[in-house]
């Protein structure tokens, strides 16, 4: 009876199994299987012609360059659009749609030369008219998110003829070039600004891919541009693939239902390294992860108390157990590639200067609140108990509580006299999303900027005028500007630089043309199959 | 009383059910601390742009308000766009509920053949070690983390075998490893209900009347005894199978499906009102119908219930 059973049991497990095998694949299905993607490689070597399959964590939210808020959007953006200049791997500056530029000397005007040539996915010519509809858009509509990057420093923007535009700044900005590069800067096709086209969902681009179908929570679909300006695109598509498990990404990525997969765990590096048919880039990041500390509390007003806490934090410790060397020691409030970086020195770990500081100012058996939420960068959780252990170490008490993102954003943002008085320490990350300094100083230090970023409630007048200062400081002497501020606030302690998480990337032999740009963005529009 | 009007007086029943769940839902998610507007906008966005954005969404209107606006536009069907991607509510919607859909059903079709099978046979010897086996398995599938479970299915079908793909959607072979997970959970259920209820029934006096008759054993069981066995049944499958359509959340997440359950609870995270309004209220709405399902199917297996 037993054996009968089993019998009966594989025969219908095979049946079952021969049923899926021989059913036809249907087209639209988003990821092939590996087997039919391995019988492919058999019989063609893999060449141009291929859709490249991105298997990334989160759905993107808009196709709006100048109103994008989140990363994913804009790895799918920087396929369609393109801006005058742009960044590269290493956050140097590299000319697109503009093909060179000047600067006045005054430092406040700034003439570029176009690319000639160049069409916007919907036919109309890329020029200087063009340009100037584009700074109309984010001048007149204050909905668009991204409008200040840009709008606050630009007195006006003239055509001076076809293809030579000038942008006229209200003071100078050292770093202009590089809010350019940001997508604020992207261009738009006029005509489908005049006509009101939805922008959200149909972008219109002078980019070597364009859209084809985007498939909320499930795809986003690219199309070559065959008209592009810098030659056909060597991929037949891009497909952008929801996949919010983070193991579900690296086994598609092994089985080779993808040929890249974003943010993999940093604990699978060493395993997915070993395996010969992947490609493992481990990357660093601007981000950084503070520990803030409310200035408005009673707890942390000594300025002693915030200086122990910074001493007693063993980063290394953190970044090698916690981050499994995916990541970096923070220096300073700015990570290392971004513009204005300055080493104060000032991050070391010394428990016992830390336990003689907390002494000095009778903060022993203090009890702290240290707030955290889970799973927004790699390691945040994680960090923070330690952080709290580090903290008991040197004779404080800690009461950590772990938060849902939705809340804690929430909680963060609140008016000082709103805000919970529990609030001590609470750990953030911040990444600058055009690479200087100008977009971490200016939204987490300055005064003004209470209610908001300036989450610490951190008011220091000199700092505020410092502040103003090097945003107007010539591009030659940043330093000497940011290097103030930086040693101000890493006294100050308002916020304690912990570490710059890393990334990792994963892909698949033979692919090449793939960059990862320290604004947390992978750029796919270079990218090709090996021949 | 008629089926006709049965039917008709339970989904009028209904009715407050819904309404009443659509108002908890409602408070519920506004109640939450988390405000979309701060969400969407980018993190160097001042209060001012961010007030911007509250009006843009309509948050800034009293509460009442913008419930009457969202109930008035879903009894026409239509609920909105969503407060994050812009995309119409009922776009998101329904190709969610019909992939949920697909899936709860192969999972249900596998999870009942599977668990009804199993329960009988480990009743038919109740407390050997064939009827202690097939327990123990039941044991492990209800205890076993469907994450963990999706997590193996693919490390064995997909990297190891590639038999199937792992993760999307689209044809048939990506149905095959979530509704497998999502189907052994049903199946653990089912299997230890057949099983509780044949053991009950085959006890009963009619059935031994039936075996002193002398009809074949097998007519025994799978007509007169399961016929009955089968009530109980009814009821735990209606319930999993309602619990798939809005639970089936982690086997969506594993496998990258998108369901309906990973749309709601993406939403709830976005606090993406009108989704997750919309979305509960399908939700409820599927189950009113599975429950008035259940009660039909009842009759039809036994005629002693009456419909009243």
């Amino acid at each position: 009876m037993q054996l009968k059973w089993a019998a009966v049991a594989v025969i219908v497990l095979l049946a079952i199994g021969a049923i899926i095998l021989l059913s036809p694949q249907m087209e639209s299905s988003p990821t092939t299987t590996a087997q039919t993607t391995t019988e492919v490689r058999k019989t063609s070597p893999p060449k141009e012609g291929k859709v490249l399959r991105v298997a990334m964590g989160t759905d993107i939210v808009t196709l709006d360059p100048h109103d994008v808020p989140d990363n994913p959007s804009i790895y799918v953006i920087s396929n369609i659009y393109e801006g005058l200049v742009e960044y590269d791997d290493k956050l140097r500056l590299k000319p697109v749609l503009a093909e060179r530029w000047e600067v006045s000397d005054d430092g406040l005007t700034y003439t570029f030369y176009l690319r000639k040539g160049v069409k916007f996915q919907d036919g109309t010519p890329f020029n200087a008219e063009a340009v100037k509809a584009n700074f109309d858009r984010l001048f007149n509509n204050k909905e668009l998110a991204n409008r200040n990057r840009l709008v606050p420093f630009i007195d006006r923007v003239e055509v001076v003829d076809e293809y030579t535009v000038r942008i006229v700044l209200k003071k100078p900005v050292a770093t202009f070039l590089n809010l350019l590069a940001h997508p604020a800067g992207m261009m738009i096709s006029p005509k489908a600004i005049k006509e009101g086209v939805d922008l959200k969902h149909n972008p219109v681009g002078t980019g070597p891919y364009k859209l084809k179908e985007w498939k909320p929570n499930t795809y986003v679909e690219l199309i070559p541009n065959e008209d592009y300006w810098g030659g056909k695109p060597k991929l037949a598509g891009i497909k952008f693939l929801v996949v919010p498990e983070d193991e579900a990404r690296v086994q598609m990525v092994e089985s080779g239902d993808a040929d890249v997969a974003i943010r993999v765990p940093a604990i699978d590096v060493a395993r997915l390294k070993a395996n010969p048919d992947l490609n493992v880039n481990v990357t660093r990041t601007i981000r950084v992860v503070f520990i803030g500390c409310n200035m408005r509390s009673p707890r942390l007003q000594d300025k002693r108390v915030r200086q122990a806490i910074n001493l007693a934090i063993d980063r290394e410790a953190i970044v090698e157990k916690i981050l499994h060397g995916v990541g970096r020691v923070a220096k300073s409030v700015l990570a290392e590639e971004v513009i204005g970086f300055y080493d104060t020195g000032k991050i070391r770990y010394d428990p016992e200067k830390a336990k003689q500081l907390i002494k000095e100012a009778g903060a022993e058996g203090l009890q702290v609140n240290l707030w955290t939420p889970k799973g927004r960068y790699p390691g945040d959780y994680e960090a923070a108990q330690a952080v709290a252990q580090y903290l008991e170490a040197i004779g404080l008490k800690v009461k950590l509580r772990t938060w849902e993102w939705g809340s804690y954003v929430a909680e963060l943002l609140k008016k000082p006299e709103e805000a919970s008085p529990e609030r001590d320490l609470f750990l953030i990350g911040w990444a600058p999303s055009t690479g200087e300094y100008i977009g971490v100083f200016r939204p987490l230090f300055l005064s003004e900027s209470i209610p908001k970023f300036n989450l610490w409630f951190y008011e220091n007048p000199k700092v505020d005028e410092l502040i103003k200062q090097a945003e107007h400081a010539p591009r030659d002497k940043i330093v000497e500007y940011t290097k103030k501020i930086q040693e101000i606030l890493l006294d100050d302690l308002p916020a304690i630089p912990i570490y710059n998480p890393g990334d990792v990337v994963v892909y698949r032999k033979g692919i090449r043309g793939l960059y990862y740009i320290p604004t947390e963005v992978i750029l796919t529009k270079y990218a090709y199959f090996e021949g | 009383m008629s089926l006709g009007r049965y039917v008709l007086r339970r989904l009028l029943l209904s009715i407050p059910t819904i309404l009443g769940v659509s108002v908890i839902v409602f408070l519920m998610i506004h109640m939450l601390p988390g405000d979309p507007a701060q969400l969407l906008a980018p993190p160097e966005a001042t209060m001012e742009e961010v007030e911007i954005i509250r009006r843009r969404l309509g948050l800034d209107r009293p509460l009442w308000e913008q419930y009457l606006i969202f109930m008035g536009r879903a009894l026409r069907g239509e609920f909105g766009e969503s407060l994050f991607t812009g995309h119409r509510v009922s776009e998101l919607l329904w190709p969610a509920y019909l992939n949920t859909l697909t899936l709860s059903v192969l999972a249900m079709t596998f999870g009942i053949v599977a668990g009804v099978l199993m329960g009988i046979y480990a009743a038919l010897k109740p407390n050997t070690p064939r009827d202690q086996a097939v327990t123990s398995l039941s044991l492990m599938g209800l205890s076993m983390p469907v994450f963990w479970l999706g997590l193996i299915l693919i490390e064995v079908f997909s990297v190891w075998l590639r038999l199937f793909p792992s993760g999307g959607s689209g044809s048939i072979r990506h149905l095959v490893l979530p509704s497998l997970t999502l189907g052994l959970i049903g199946a653990a259920y089912v299997g230890r209900a057949t099983r509780a209820s044949m053991l009950e029934v085959l006890s009963e006096d009619y059935i031994r009347t039936a075996k002193a008759y002398g009809l074949p054993r097998r007519k025994v069981i799978y007509v007169y005894a399961l016929r009955n066995a089968l009530i109980p049944v009814v009821t735990v499958a209606g319930l999993i199978f309602g619990y798939m359509m809005a639970g089936a959340v982690l086997t969506e997440t594993v496998f990258s499906y998108p369901g309906l359950g990973r749309l709601i609870v993406n939403a709830i995270f976005a606090r993406d009102y009108p989704v997750v309004q919309a979305g509960i209220l399908v939700v409820s709405i599927t189950f009113v119908m599975i429950n008035t399902a259940v009660d039909i199917l009842y009759a039809l297996i036994n005629p002693r219930i009456r419909l009243e």
